[in-house]
C-alpha cells in the first residue's frame, strides 16, 4: 500500500496557509483583526 | 458566543474535504482483511510515529490536559515526563518484538496465543465495551463545547464528525485513519502552537507566567511556586495541587497507569503493529516519544495561561435581581450584556462552573466560586484568535475529537471482527467475509458512539464512571502483560484469576476510600469510607497500585500452583524464548536503542529544567 503523505499534507497546509494570508491581508487593521471578542464577565460574584 | 466569519467554515470544510478525499483516495488499495485491520503491515515508521501520538490526541488530551494545567500547573506535565515517555520507550524496546514478532492480529489475541481463550475473552470485550463508549464521550464532549462556544445544534454536531469520520474509516480502513492522523497530528501543532505564543507575550514570557501563577498559588494556600515547578513540592501531597506526593505519583501514574496504559491499549499498540517492518514497530512508539514529550508546552501551557491572561472585563454596575445568574459564564455573558458596564482590566479567563439547576455559580466549601477548567483552553482560542486564525484553531479541536474517535473506532472494528465474531461467532469463513464484517463494525460502532454520546447526556456521572472501569480494567492488565512477556512459568489460569482478582481489589479499594470533599458513590466509598485522599488523583494512582499489584501476587501464586505450558509452544511471545530482533536499518541514530537513550537523556533534561 505505497501512498506519499508529503503530497496531501503540503496541499492541505499550502491552500490554508494561501487563504489565511489573503484573507489577513484583506482585513487587515479592520476591527476585530487582532482579537476574536473581548472576553465579558459580570464581576459582582466572583 | 463567538460568531465565525466565511474564513473560519472554507477552513473547517477543506479539512473536511481532505480527509473525506484520503478516505476515497486509499479505498483501491484496501482489498484483503489484513489491509484493512493492519494497513497490510506496509506503514513506514514516522508515519505510524505520529499516528501512534495522534490516536492519543483526543478530547482528553487537548481539552482534559488544558484543564488539568489550569488545576494543578505544571505539575501536569508528570503525565508526561514520567509517564507517557518510559511508557512509550518500554514498549518499543521490550514489549513490541513480541506484539509484532508472534504475527498476533490484536492486544487480546496476543493473550490467547501466550495464555489461553477466557484470558483473551475478558480483555476483548471489556476493551470492546470501553472504546464505543469512550468514542461516544468524546463525540458529547465535542457536541457540548461546539454547543457552548458557537450555538451549533448539538444533533448537528456529532451527527456531521461522526459520518465523516465513518466516511473515511469505512473506504480506507486503518491506512486511511493513520494517515489522517498524520494530517491531525499537524494541525494540531499548527493550531495550538500560535495560542502559546500570544498567550505567553500576553503574560511577559515564562517569567510573566511564573511571577502571575505565584499570586495564585499562594491564594490557594501553597508555596509561591508550587504551579511553576514540577518536583520541588512533591515531597508531601498538602504542598502541591495535585494532592500526590512523589511514590504516588511515580508507582502509581509512571508505573502502574502508564505502563498500563501505553503498554497495553490495543488502540495505540494498533498503530505500530501497522508498521512495515519489526524495527518500524519497535521505532514506532520512540519516534511519537519526541513529539510527545513536547506536547506539554502545547496543551499544558494554553490551561496555565488561561488562568491568568488579561482579559477585558466588565463590571456591572447594577445589582442582580434575586434569582439572577450572579456570574454568566464568560461564554454566555457575551450575549448578556449589562445594563452599565464599567470597563476593568482583571486576571484569568476560565469561566465559573454553573449549577444546572439555578444557573449560580457553584462555590466550593470556602465559599470561592468554582471554575469550569474544562473550558480553559476553549476560552484561550476565543480570546486570541481573530477571525482565520480562529477557523484554524477551531479545525484543530475538531481534528483532535476525530482523531480520538477514529482511534477508538478502528481498534473496536478489529477487535470486534477477530476477536468476537471469527472467534465466538462465525469461524472459517473467507477473508473476504471478514473485509465486510469490518466495514459492518465500523458502521456500528459508529452508531453505537453516537447513542453512547446521548445516554452520556442524560447521565451527570457516566464520564467518571467510565474512567473508573478504564483504572479498574488497565492497571491490572500491565501486571497480566509484564508476568506474560517476561515470565515463562505463568499460566493462563494464573493471568485470568490475577486479572479477575485486580480488578476486584481496584473495586475495593475504590469502595472503601473518597477523595476530600466528594459525596459517597461514584466517586468512591460505596462500601463504607475507611480513608480519605487529598484529590481524586491520588485516589486513582493508589487504587490502580492496588489493583497491580493484587494482579501481579495472584498471578504469581496462582501460576506456581497450576500446569505451565511447555517452553517450546512460547516461542516468539515470551522474553528469553525468542531470538533477539536484530536491526534493518543503516544509520545508529535510527536504531531502536540509541533512540530509546536520546528520548530518556531529553526527558531527564526537561525534568530537570522543570524541577
Amino acid at each position: 500500500m505505497g501512498i506519499d503523505l508529503r503530497m496531501p499534507l503540503g496541499a492541505l497546509f499550502g491552500v490554508l496557509g494561501l487563504l489565511l494570508t489573503l484573507y489577513g491581508a484583506a482585513t487587515r487593521g479592520q476591527p476585530g483583526a487582532t482579537v476574536a471578542e473581548p472576553v465579558i464577565w459580570i464581576m459582582s460574584a466572583s | 458566543m463567538t460568531t465565525l466569519h466565511w474564513i473560519d467554515y472554507a477552513i473547517m470544510l477543506l479539512y473536511f474535504a481532505f480527509v473525506l478525499g484520503i478516505g476515497a483516495m486509499l479505498r483501491r488499495y484496501v482489498h484483503t482483511s489484513e489491509d484493512f485491520f493492519l494497513s497490510g503491515r506496509s506503514i513506514p515508521a514516522w508515519v505510524t510515529g505520529l499516528a501512534f501520538i495522534s490516536a492519543n490526541l483526543g478530547a482528553q488530551e487537548v481539552i482534559g490536559m488544558g484543564a488539568s494545567g489550569a488545576k494543578y500547573g505544571i505539575a501536569t506535565s508528570h503525565f508526561y515526563w514520567v509517564g507517557a515517555i518510559p511508557a512509550m520507550v518500554f514498549v518499543g524496546l521490550f514489549m513490541m518484538p513480541f506484539y509484532y514478532g508472534s504475527r498476533a492480529r490484536s492486544v487480546p489475541e496476543y493473550l490467547k496465543l501466550r495464555f489461553d481463550e477466557k484470558t483473551r475473552a475478558v480483555n476483548a470485550v471489556s476493551f470492546a465495551v470501553m472504546t464505543v463508549f469512550s468514542s461516544g464521550i468524546s463525540l458529547y464532549a465535542m457536541g457540548k463545547l461546539l454547543n457552548l462556544l458557537l450555538g451549533w445544534s448539538f444533533d448537528a454536531s456529532i451527527l456531521v464528525a461522526g459520518g465523516i469520520v465513518l466516511g473515511y474509516i469505512f473506504l480506507g480502513g486503518l491506512t486511511s485513519a493513520i494517515y489522517n492522523e498524520v494530517l491531525q497530528f499537524f494541525l494540531i501543532v499548527f493550531g495550538f502552537a500560535p495560542l502559546v505564543f500570544l498567550g505567553l507575550r500576553d503574560v511577559g514570557g515564562w517569567a510573566g507566567l511564573s511571577a502571575r501563577l505565584a499570586g495564585v498559588a499562594t491564594s490557594n494556600g501553597y508555596a509561591a511556586g508550587a504551579y511553576t515547578r514540577s518536583w520541588a513540592f512533591m515531597g508531601s501531597a498538602s504542598a502541591n495541587p495535585v494532592g500526590v506526593e512523589w511514590f504516588g505519583l511515580v508507582m502509581g501514574l509512571g508505573f502502574v497507569l502508564s505502563f498500563g496504559y501505553w503498554c497495553t491499549d490495543f488502540l495505540v499498540v494498533q498503530r505500530a503493529m501497522a508498521a512495515n517492518s519489526m524495527t518500524a514497530a519497535r521505532r514506532t512508539p520512540l519516534i511519537a516519544a519526541l513529539p510527545k514529550m513536547l506536547f506539554p508546552f502545547l496543551v499544558i501551557l494554553p490551561g496555565m495561561l488561561a488562568l491568568v491572561v488579561s482579559s477585558t472585563a466588565v463590571r456591572s454596575t447594577s445589582v442582580p435581581a434575586p434569582g439572577a445568574p450572579a456570574v454568566a459564564s464568560a461564554a454566555a455573558a457575551a450575549t448578556v450584556a449589562p445594563a452599565n458596564p464599567v470597563p476593568e482590566r482583571r486576571e484569568g479567563i476560565v469561566p465559573p462552573k454553573l449549577d444546572p439547576r439555578t444557573g449560580e455559580p457553584l462555590r466550593d466549601a470556602r465559599g470561592r466560586v468554582v471554575l469550569d477548567y474544562d473550558l480553559a483552553t476553549p476560552m484561550m482560542l476565543m480570546h486570541f484568535f481573530p477571525a482565520g486564525l480562529l477557523g484554524l484553531g477551531l479545525t484543530a479541536l475538531l481534528a483532535s475529537f476525530m482523531s480520538g474517535m477514529a482511534g477508538n473506532v478502528t481498534a473496536f472494528n478489529t477487535v470486534w471482527t477477530y476477536d468476537l465474531y471469527q472467534s465466538y461467532i462465525r469461524r472459517g469463513a473467507p477473508d473476504s467475509h471478514y473485509l465486510a464484517m469490518g466495514r459492518f463494525a465500523t458502521v456500528f460502532g459508529v452508531a453505537i458512539s453516537i447513542v453512547a454520546a446521548y445516554v452520556a447526556a442524560s447521565f451527570n456521572n457516566i464520564m467518571d464512571f467510565l474512567q473508573l472501569v478504564f483504572a479498574f480494567v488497565n492497571a491490572p492488565l500491565f501486571a497480566t502483560f509484564a508476568l506474560g512477556m517476561f515470565w515463562p512459568r505463568a499460566t493462563g489460569h494464573g493471568a485470568f484469576t490475577g486479572l479477575v482478582s485486580g480488578i476486584l481489589a481496584a473495586a475495593v479499594h475504590h469502595g472503601m476510600s473518597l477523595p476530600a470533599g466528594a459525596h459517597v458513590g461514584v466517586k468512591g466509598g460505596y462500601f463504607g469510607v475507611v480513608t480519605t485522599y487529598p484529590s481524586e488523583l491520588a485516589q486513582t494512582f493508589w487504587t490502580a497500585i492496588a489493583a497491580w499489584v493484587t494482579c501481579f501476587v495472584v498471578t504469581i501464586v496462582v501460576s506456581l500452583l497450576t500446569r505451565p505450558r511447555p517452553a517450546e509452544q512460547l516461542h516468539g511471545l515470551v522474553y528469553g524464548l525468542t531470538p533477539k530482533p536484530t536491526d534493518d536499518v543503516k544509520r545508529w541514530y535510527e536504531r531502536p536503542g540509541p533512540l530509546a537513550v536520546i528520548v530518556l537523556t531529553l526527558t531527564v533534561v526537561l525534568n530537570l529544567i522543570f524541577f
